[in-house]
């Protein structure tokens, strides 16, 4: 299959780093990436300076296994040394961001548990894209879509968006996109349509 | 994806190392980033160059292109 073309040793750094973060990952719990990469492994040329991960919520005996195995491999959480530390973020909604040891510089990888229904159904939605050249897991066009149109709107957001409908043309489900919409709206905004 | 409180800490965290360092300690760090991002997209589009389908795209995305340049003139 054209995804297992290249091994990691002769990838860019922002794949490299992608590629041996999501394989430690794999081993222990089931992941996407989100958003801004997304589009970028589509060909956007555009930068982002972070990779967004969600995660299924594990336990923190799982946890403690995967980030030490992340250490192991020469990752570093930013937001503390303490591995209790880092599980409070997770489990209270917020992301943790892995970076290479001894580096405060991009590329980081933005680590959220699932948090809500929406999550879950991005999560059993998954898929790899062929023509990316990466052998990941991402979250499906419909649900970056719609996350993109309905909920962040920026100008980058929306071009993306746009991006990845002409790539995707005849093969994007449009009632899916509406009906993850209709989630956005009920689930992540308020009734005056705000975050 | 909405932004958490780890995001601008992030923004933070990264503006003051560049304040508090030389530019030609995080230059080619960001240089090596950028370009990497360069890189993915011209292997992204050497991919669709190999298959039909992949062409069929390239040539949607050129028309868009095309359209969107037009668009800005006006």
């Amino acid at each position: 299959m054209e995804i297992m073309e290249r091994g990691v040793g002769d990838r860019n750094i922002l794949d490299k780093f992608a590629l041996e973060f999501c394989a430690i990952v794999e081993k222990y719990v089931k992941y996407i990436i989100v958003s801004g990469f997304v589009a970028i492994a589509h060909g956007t040329r555009r930068t982002t300076e972070d990779i967004d991960m969600i995660i299924e919520k594990i336990s923190f005996d799982k946890f403690k296994d995967f980030h030490e195995e992340l250490l192991r491999n020469g990752f570093h959480c930013m937001q503390s040394t303490q591995i209790e530390d880092i599980y409070e973020y997770l489990i209270h909604k917020d992301s943790v961001r892995y970076v290479r040891q001894g580096s405060l510089m991009p590329p980081e990888m933005e680590v959220k548990f699932v948090k809500d229904e929406i999550d879950e159904l991005q999560m059993a939605t998954r898929k790899k894209f062929e023509f990316t050249g990466l052998d990941l897991w991402f979250s499906s066009i419909e649900f970056n879509v719609a996350f993109k149109e309905e909920l962040l709107k920026a100008n980058k957001d929306m071009e993306d968006a746009r991006h990845l409908r002409i790539i995707y043309k005849d093969k994007i489900d449009e009632n899916f996109i509406n009906e993850i919409k209709k989630m956005i709206r009920k689930l992540r905004l308020n009734k005056n349509g705000k975050r | 994806m909405e932004r958490d409180k780890t995001h601008m800490e992030s923004v933070e965290r990264w503006a003051e190392f560049v304040r508090t360092h030389p530019r030609s300690e995080w230059k080619p760090v960001v240089n090596t980033f950028i370009n990497a991002v360069y890189e993915k997209a011209d292997d992204f589009y050497n991919r669709l160059a190999k298959s039909e389908e992949g062409r069929e795209i390239l040539k949607r995305l050129n028309e868009e292109r095309v359209r969107s340049a037009q668009e800005s003139l006006f």
